[in-house]
């Protein structure tokens, strides 16, 4: 079996938002719609104080809590884990946007573009109607993943099989892969270092691992 | 950092903190409210007619409250002509089980209109139809307030006291002798449960189960709740108990105090005290040479346990 993940590396990632905007251009996502973005947290009091940028997004959960509440079966979970959405079977209800906890659902009911009324050349070639009154999120770039397992590259490992996300990471903070494979690049920095999930305590078992402490002992 | 975009209900930042979800609104409250009333309404009529309680009026009227809540929750989906899709997400959705509930209730709500014994039958969709509403808000993991446990028991009670209410009212105004004489025993117990519910949940909620900000909503709401959702329709009733010259007034002003207060509730916990998740660490990560940090959870009172992987 296959699960793909993401982890991300807390002490690497620098918050420059370079996966934000790289996602923004491989989706053409309209104003306000950010499948990956980079929290800016200050944590601790004075003097005690330290920045933490903390990548977020659809964390393709183990139990998705948006599948269980969809009512038309627009949202599936593939044998490998990335929770999907069915653009043509949603009838953007909105209740899975208020059953993830993870606040990574959208709804657009009107084409908006970056520059107001004025597409870009890139928006003008991604614009897909399909998405307008739905919901929608990130789909860890399927089509990228699909794509290099079709022509027998390693999603995380080949540029073009890999997230937008996470190949434009100038730290190396964001890493792909399938943790069950016990060889591949996640599994073997999760073995290595410590590591937490957002939210775990609500029971689920999202797929993006935050490494916290990467010092070898 | 504060944006609101045109025409994407959802998609509104308030920072890091837990911020009010604007993806369900009043359409949505709204359905909360006509199916609660409605079947409330229904189970108690239906429940009535073993001892002899039968009327279109109240039978149409349930049934309508159902409806228009449905036809509410219809205006905010994004696409309407797919409506008919609802019906396919059975095996987990509990929004479309409301839905095929609905298919059962309404034709079994007419035939009752024409065969009266089947008004007899009609509690059994009606309780169903409400336990899948309050089931709803509680498989939403995303909304601390909803997701409670204690909001299946909260929403069913609320229910069954808007029904009572709603069938003082219309008991009033079209059943000769006003309502049956159970009716008021039954608000009595019915808010008796609501409020003593209400206590609970406020309490998990704002002793940390909900965002300080979802937390503070629900206590300023809960005086006025109380007061003029449970108590005053209670004073309402005692008064229509001593003073039989303005009985009927008193009980059709008790049963509207009693649904404005179920109306009000859900409208405050379906889009006032709707904060979401927002985000969390568990640990601070430790930098170059430093050392690893605390967890961070902004927005509410408790920083999460430490659930790391040794």
């Amino acid at each position: 079996m296959t699960k793909w993940a993401i982890v991300a590396d807390l002490g690497r990632c620098v918050g420059c938002q370079t996966c934000t905007t790289a996602c923004r251009h491989a989706n053409a996502t309209p104003p306000g719609v950010q499948y990956r973005k980079v929290l800016d947290m200050e944590v601790g009091t004075f003097p005690d104080v330290r920045r933490v940028f903390v990548p977020v997004g659809c964390m393709h959960c183990d139990e998705p809590p948006c599948r269980d509440v969809c009512p038309t079966t627009a949202t599936t979970k593939r044998a490998d884990g990335m929770v999907m959405i069915d653009y043509d079977i949603c009838i953007g209800c909105g209740y899975c946007i208020v059953a993830c906890p993870y606040q990574a659902r959208y709804k657009v009911s009107k084409p908006t573009f970056a520059f107001k009324d004025a597409e870009t050349q890139n928006e003008r070639a991604r614009y897909d109607e399909r998405l307008l009154g739905v919901a929608q999120k990130c789909t860890f770039c399927v089509d990228r993943v699909d794509y290099g397992l079709a022509n027998g590259l390693t999603p995380g490992v080949a540029p073009e099989a890999t997230p937008a996300c996470v190949n434009s990471c100038l730290s190396k903070a964001l890493t792909f892969g399938d943790t069950e494979d016990p060889n591949s690049n996640v599994s073997k920095l999760l073995k290595r270092y410590k590591s937490f999930r957002m939210h775990e305590e609500l029971g689920t078992g999202p797929n993006i691992h935050y490494l916290w402490e990467t010092e070898d002992e | 950092m504060s944006e609101d975009f045109e025409d994407a209900p959802g998609m509104r930042h308030l920072g890091l903190s837990p911020w009010l979800q604007t993806a369900w609104d009043l359409r949505a409250a709204g359905n909360f409210i006509g199916g609660g009333s409605g079947t409330g309404l229904l189970i108690l009529t239906s429940l009535g007619a073993f001892g002899g309680l039968y009327s279109r009026v109240l039978l149409i009227a349930g049934l309508a409250l159902v409806g228009l809540g449905l036809f509410s929750v219809f205006l905010e989906i994004g696409r309407p002509l797919r409506a008919l899709n609802v019906l396919l997400g059975g095996k987990r959705s509990w929004m479309t089980r409301e839905a095929f509930v609905a298919g059962v209730l309404f034709p079994l709500g007419a035939a009752a209109l024409i065969w009266p014994d089947l008004a007899k039958l009609v509690w059994i969709p009606a309780v169903a139809y409400l336990y899948c509403q309050a089931r709803i808000l509680e498989a939403a993991k995303g909304i601390p307030t909803w997701r409670s446990p204690l909001i299946l028991p909260l929403t069913i009670a609320s229910g069954l006291a808007e029904g009572a209410g709603a069938l003082l009212v219309l008991g009033t105004l079209v059943l000769d002798g006003g309502a049956p004489e159970w009716v008021a025993g039954t608000l009595v117990a019915t808010i008796a449960a609501r409020i003593f519910v209400w206590m609970f949940y406020r309490r998990r909620m704002v002793e940390g189960e909900a965002p300080v900000e979802a937390a503070a909503v629900l206590i300023r709401f809960s005086m006025p709740f109380t007061l003029g959702g449970n108590i005053i329709p209670i004073a309402f009733l005692v008064i229509a108990g001593i003073q039989p010259d303005i009985r009927a007034a008193a009980l059709a002003a008790a049963g509207l105090a009693a649904m404005a207060g179920g109306w009000a509730m859900k409208i405050v916990i379906v889009t006032k005290a709707a904060q979401n998740q927002g985000f969390a660490i568990n640990h601070s990560p430790a930098r170059g040479g430093g050392t690893s940090g605390p967890g961070f959870k902004p927005g509410w009172r408790e920083v999460p346990k430490d659930n790391s992987k040794k």
